[in-house]
C-alpha cells in the first residue's frame, strides 16, 4: 500500500475542519480511500427532513478520475438508481482533477434539490416525475420518511 | 581616389577609406564630398575627436543637413554601446522584462517569462531569453494574485501607469497626465511613473517641467537608461544641447538601444556642432548672404578653388534652406555631396572644438563609471520577508495540494506543477480548472516552468521547495520500484521475449505516465506481461512470467500518445503485485536458464543444430511479403552466439523464433517461464513439426502501418490463434 497522497489527506482535514452545511464526510477507520458520508435532504425537497447515507470511494487515480460515490439508503429520485448510482456529469465525462470531494457532495446535494427527469438512472421514477410530477414527489417524500428518517 | 575610397568606405575598410581620403585632400583641392567622407572614415574608425574636428570645420563654412551627420552619431552609438556593461538582471526583482515595472495584467509568455499585456503585445521575442513569442494567452491568475497581496500600491501605480500609455497612445496626453501623476503619488519611489510623465510633460510643451520629472528618476535610479534619455530629450527641448548630448550618451551606455536614441542624438550633435559655428563668426556674418560672400570671395582669392558646378543663385537659394533648422531637410545632402566645394584644412582646428572634446571626454568617463555599476532594473520588488502570511496556500498546486513544484502556467492562465499538469493531459486535454482545451498547448510541446512563481517559490519558500525537490525524486525513484532492486513497474499488455524488439504504442493514461516517469529518471527500463484472461473473470490478471523491456527510442506524438521502440531484456515471475497511480507494479524474481550440465551439452547441440535447422528451412517457406513484415519489426533471425549454452537466456534466435511461431498467449508465457534451454528447443520443435505436418505457415501481416495490431488480432487468416503482434497497443 503507497502512501496517502496529500491531496487526500488536505481534503479529508478541510471536510472535517470547516464542514459543508448539511453534508458530513468521514473516512473508513481502516481505509483512508474510503467516506462514509451523510447529506440532509435539501429544504423545500422532497428530500427535506431526510438523511441519506452514501459511501464514496477515492480509486487509486484519484483525482484523475473521479470519486466513486453510491447512495446507501434508498432513494425515490430520477436520476438515482436502485442500487442508490448517481447519474451525475462530473462524476463521469465531466470530471476535472480539480473538483473535490467536497464540491462533488455540494453537487450531490444540488441534485437532490433539483431532479432532472430528462437525464434519468431509474427510468420508471423519471417517467412518473415526467407524466405527474405531483405523484412523484409524494413518492419520494413517502421514501424519504420511510427509509432516510429515524435510523 | 575618391571613388575608391568610397568604395573602401562602403565595404567597411574605414582605416583604408581614410588613408585614400588623406591622399586626395594631398593631391586635389578637396570638396565637401571628400571632406565628409573623411570624417564620416575617421568616425568609424573610432576617430571621433578628429572626426568631430573635421565636421566642425564644414560647418564653420556651410549648413550642413543633420543628416549629414549619421555616420559620426553611429560611431558614437557604436563606441559608447558596445562597451561590455553587464546586462540588466530584471530576474533579481519580479517585474515585467519590458517595462521593467510592478506586472499589470501578467501574461506568461511561452518561454515562462512573465509579461505585462501591453508589453508583451508591443514585442516579438522575450527581452530576459530571447525567445520568440507565440500567441499571447490570458492572464497569469496566480502571479496577478501575488504582485496584488505582494504590493498593493505598487500594482495600482502600475496599472495608472499602464492606463496612462493607453491615453498617450490615443494621444489623449492631458488624461494621461493625470494618470500618470496617480501612479506617482501612489509609488513615489518608482522611476517609471516619473519618466512616463516626463513623456507627457513634453508633449504639453513643459520641457521644464518634464526635466524636474527626469532628474528625479535619475536620482531614484542613476543606472537606468530610460531616465536619461528621459533628460536628454527635455535638455534639447531647453535647448541646452550639450548636457543632452551627454545624457543621450549615458543612456546607450546602460541600456545599449542605439537605434531609439540615434536620430535624438544626431540632432542634438547638429545643433551642437551648428551653434559651434555660429560662435565662432559673429553675427554680422551668420546665414546666406554670408555664405553668398564667402564663396564669392574665396573664388577671388583662392586661385585653386573648383567652382561650384551649379548656377550660383540656385546654389545659394538651396543654402538658404538648409542653413534654417534642416531636420527634415533630406534633399540637402544631395545638393551638398556635388555642389560646394572649398579649400578645407585638415590642420586648422577651432579652438571652440576643445570644448566638444571636453564633452566627448566626459562621456567616456562616465560610461567608465556606469561599467562599475551593478545594473538593475527600473523597480525592486521583493517578496514579503514574513513567512507567515504571504504565501500560505497561494502557492501550492490545486491538484496535488503541495507545494508548487516546477510551476507550469497554461495559456489559459492556471498554474500546475508540471508533472500534475502532464498527469491530467493523460486523461483530458482540458484545463482542470476553467475546461478550456489545452490540445494545441499539448501538440506544441511548450511547456517551460514559469520564471516568476518558480522565483516567488524559492524566495519565500527556499527550503520547502528545495524539500519538495527531493520528495519528488524519491517518489519518481518509489513509483518505478527503483529503491528495491526486485520491484518494477509492470506495463500488461503481452509476451515479449529477451534480444527481441517489441515496438509498443503507448495510449493509456497510466502508462504515459509509467513512461514519463521512466524518462525523467532516465531509467529506460521496465517490465512486461501479458494480460490473461480478462474476459473470463471480468478481472484484469496479468501473466505470472514477463520480460524487462529496454527503451531504445521514443516518438512522442502529437496528442502525448507515444511509440516506443523496446528490445527485450531479462526475465522475471511475479511474487506479489501492487498499484501505483493506476498501473501495475510487482516484486519479481529474476530468472536465468539452469546451466547446461557437461554431460547434457552434447546432446543440446545436437537439439540446438537441429531445430535452428527446421527453423531455417520453416522460415524459407514463409511468403517473403510476411518475411519483410516480420523483418521490418523484429529484425533478421539472429545468429547464433558463440558462447549460447552459457548465456542466462540462451541463444537469442530461439527467442526471435518464439515470437514470430504463432503460439497462444498461455503457451508462450509457459515457455518464457521455463528455465531449461532443452525444453524450449523441444518447445519449438514440436511446433515446427506440428506446423510442417499441417503445411501451416505464420499469418499473413495484412497491415500497411505497424499501428494497427488491433485490426491484426481479429485477423480470421490467423491461424493458431496467436497473430504475429507487429505493435502492440497499451
Amino acid at each position: 500500500m503507497t502512501a496517502l497522497p496529500r491531496r487526500i489527506i488536505k481534503e479529508t482535514q478541510r471536510l472535517m475542519q470547516e464542514p459543508v452545511p448539511g453534508i458530513s464526510a468521514v473516512p473508513d477507520d481502516t481505509n483512508a480511500r474510503y467516506f462514509h458520508v451523510i447529506v440532509t435532504g435539501p429544504e423545500d425537497s422532497p428530500f427535506e427532513g431526510g438523511l441519506f447515507k452514501l459511501e464514496l470511494f477515492l480509486p487509486e487515480d484519484y483525482p484523475m478520475s473521479a470519486p466513486k460515490v453510491r447512495f446507501i439508503t434508498k432513494i425515490y429520485h430520477p436520476n438515482i438508481d436502485r442500487l442508490g448510482r448517481i447519474c451525475l456529469d462530473i462524476l463521469k465525462d465531466k470530471w476535472s482533477p480539480a473538483l473535490q470531494i467536497r464540491t462533488v457532495l455540494l453537487s450531490i446535494q444540488a441534485l437532490l434539490s433539483a431532479p432532472n427527469p430528462d437525464d434519468p438512472l431509474a427510468n420508471d421514477v423519471a417517467e412518473l416525475w415526467k407524466v405527474n410530477e405531483s405523484e412523484a414527489i409524494r413518492n419520494a417524500k413517502e421514501w424519504t420518511r420511510r427509509f432516510a428518517m429515524d435510523n | 581616389m575618391c571613388e575608391m575610397a568610397k568604395e573602401a568606405f562602403a565595404s567597411r575598410n574605414y582605416r583604408l577609406a581614410v588613408e585614400i581620403y588623406e591622399r586626395c585632400m594631398k593631391q586635389q583641392p578637396p570638396s565637401f564630398e571628400i571632406f565628409f567622407g573623411y570624417g564620416d572614415s575617421l568616425a568609424r574608425c573610432g576617430r571621433l575627436r578628429e572626426a568631430l574636428d573635421v565636421y566642425a570645420q564644414c560647418f564653420a563654412i556651410i549648413a550642413v543637413p543633420p543628416e549629414r551627420l549619421r555616420h559620426l552619431a553611429t560611431a558614437l552609438l557604436e563606441d559608447i554601446g558596445g562597451t561590455s556593461l553587464p546586462r540588466r538582471r530584471t530576474e533579481a526583482s519580479f517585474v515585467c522584462p519590458y517595462c521593467e515595472g510592478t506586472l499589470y495584467q501578467p501574461v506568461t509568455a511561452n518561454c515562462g517569462h512573465t509579461y505585462c499585456r501591453n508589453c508583451l503585445e508591443s514585442s516579438k521575442c522575450c527581452r530576459a531569453c530571447g525567445l520568440k513569442f507565440g500567441p499571447s494567452g490570458e492572464t497569469n491568475v496566480l502571479v496577478q494574485r501575488l504582485v496584488e497581496k505582494w504590493w498593493p500600491r505598487e500594482a495600482e501605480a502600475s496599472r495608472a501607469r499602464h492606463e496612462g500609455d493607453l491615453f498617450m497612445r490615443e494621444g489623449h496626453v492631458g488624461q494621461a497626465l493625470e494618470r500618470y501623476n496617480l501612479a506617482v503619488r501612489l509609488a513615489p519611489n518608482s522611476p517609471l511613473h516619473l519618466s512616463n510623465r516626463a513623456h507627457a510633460l513634453l508633449m504639453l510643451s513643459r520641457p521644464q517641467a518634464s526635466l524636474t520629472d527626469a532628474d528625479h528618476a535619475i536620482r531614484l535610479r542613476p543606472d537606468w537608461g530610460k531616465g536619461h534619455f528621459r533628460r536628454g530629450v527635455a535638455l534639447a527641448a531647453l535647448g541646452r544641447h550639450e548636457e543632452a548630448l551627454f545624457a543621450f550618451c549615458t543612456s546607450v551606455a546602460i541600456d545599449r538601444n542605439p537605434q531609439t536614441v540615434r536620430q535624438e542624438i544626431t540632432r542634438v550633435l547638429h545643433r551642437m556642432l551648428s551653434s559651434n559655428h555660429r560662435r565662432q563668426n559673429s553675427p554680422a556674418t551668420r546665414g546666406p548672404y554670408n555664405m553668398v560672400q564667402t564663396i564669392a570671395r574665396s573664388r577671388r582669392n583662392r586661385h585653386h578653388l573648383l567652382l561650384p558646378l551649379m548656377n550660383p543663385i540656385q546654389h545659394h537659394r538651396r543654402a538658404a534652406l538648409n542653413t534654417s533648422d534642416c531636420e527634415d531637410n533630406s534633399s540637402g545632402e544631395e545638393d551638398f555631396s556635388q555642389t560646394v566645394c572649398r579649400r578645407l584644412m585638415p590642420t586648422s582646428v577651432p579652438h571652440d572644438n576643445a570644448r566638444l572634446h571636453a564633452i566627448l571626454d566626459r562621456v567616456y568617463q562616465e560610461v567608465e563609471k556606469l561599467k562599475r555599476v551593478d545594473a538593475r532594473p527600473a523597480e525592486i520588488l521583493l517578496p514579503p520577508l514574513s513567512r507567515g502570511d504571504p504565501a500560505e496556500g497561494d502557492l501550492d498546486c490545486i491538484l496535488c495540494c503541495r507545494l508548487l513544484w516546477k510551476p507550469v502556467a497554461t495559456p489559459c492562465g492556471h498554474t500546475y506543477c508540471w508533472m500534475c499538469l502532464d498527469r491530467c493531459l493523460d486523461y483530458s486535454s482540458a484545463c482542470p480548472l476553467c475546461v478550456t482545451s489545452l490540445a494545441d498547448y499539448l501538440a506544441s510541446s511548450q511547456k517551460t516552468v514559469t520564471d516568476f512563481v518558480e522565483r516567488a517559490l524559492k524566495s519565500v519558500a527556499s527550503t520547502e521547495y528545495a524539500a519538495r525537490a527531493a520528495s519528488h525524486r524519491l517518489e519518481l525513484v518509489q513509483s518505478l520500484g527503483l529503491l528495491d532492486s526486485e520491484q518494477i513497474a509492470v506495463f500488461i499488455c503481452t509476451t515479449a521475449f529477451p534480444r527481441v524488439a517489441c515496438p509498443l504504442f503507448v495510449y493509456e493514461p497510466r502508462y504515459r505516465l509509467m513512461v514519463r516517469r521512466c524518462f525523467e529518471i532516465g531509467v529506460r527500463e521496465f517490465g512486461i506481461a501479458a494480460c490473461l484472461n480478462r474476459e473470463a473473470t471480468g478481472t484484469k490478471k496479468y501473466a505470472e512470467y514477463g520480460t524487462m523491456l529496454e527503451i531504445r527510442d521514443r516518438v512522442l506524438l502529437k496528442d502525448g500518445c507515444s511509440i516506443l521502440s523496446t528490445v527485450g531484456g531479462r526475465r522475471f515471475r511475479v511474487l506479489s503485485g501492487d498499484e501505483r497511480d493506476g498501473y501495475d507494479t510487482a516484486q519479481v524474481e529474476f530468472l536465468r536458464d539452469t546451466p547446461v550440465q557437461p554431460e547434457q551439452l552434447l546432446n543440446l547441440l545436437e537439439l540446438h543444430d537441429k531445430v535452428r535447422t527446421k527453423g531455417r528451412r520453416w522460415w524459407d517457406t514463409v511468403p517473403s511479403s510476411q518475411q519483410s513484415e516480420i523483418q521490418r519489426v523484429f529484425g533478421s533471425m539472429p545468429d547464433i552466439e558463440e558462447d549460447w549454452s552459457r548465456l542466462p537466456d540462451g541463444p537469442s534466435w530461439t527467442w526471435w523464433i518464439l515470437a514470430i511461431l504463432p503460439l497462444g498467449p498461455q503457451l508462450q508465457v509457459g515457455i518464457l517461464g521455463t528455465t531449461s534451454l532443452e525444453k524450449r528447443l523441444r518447445a519449438i520443435e514440436k511446433t515446427l513439426d506440428h506446423m510442417e505436418q499441417r503445411q501451416l505457415t505464420v499469418a499473413p501481416a495484412p497491415s500497411e502501418d505497424t499501428t494497427t495490431s488491433a485490426s491484426i488480432c481479429s485477423d480470421d487468416r490467423t491461424i493458431v490463434g496467436n497473430p504475429v503482434p507487429v505493435i502492440q497497443r497499451s
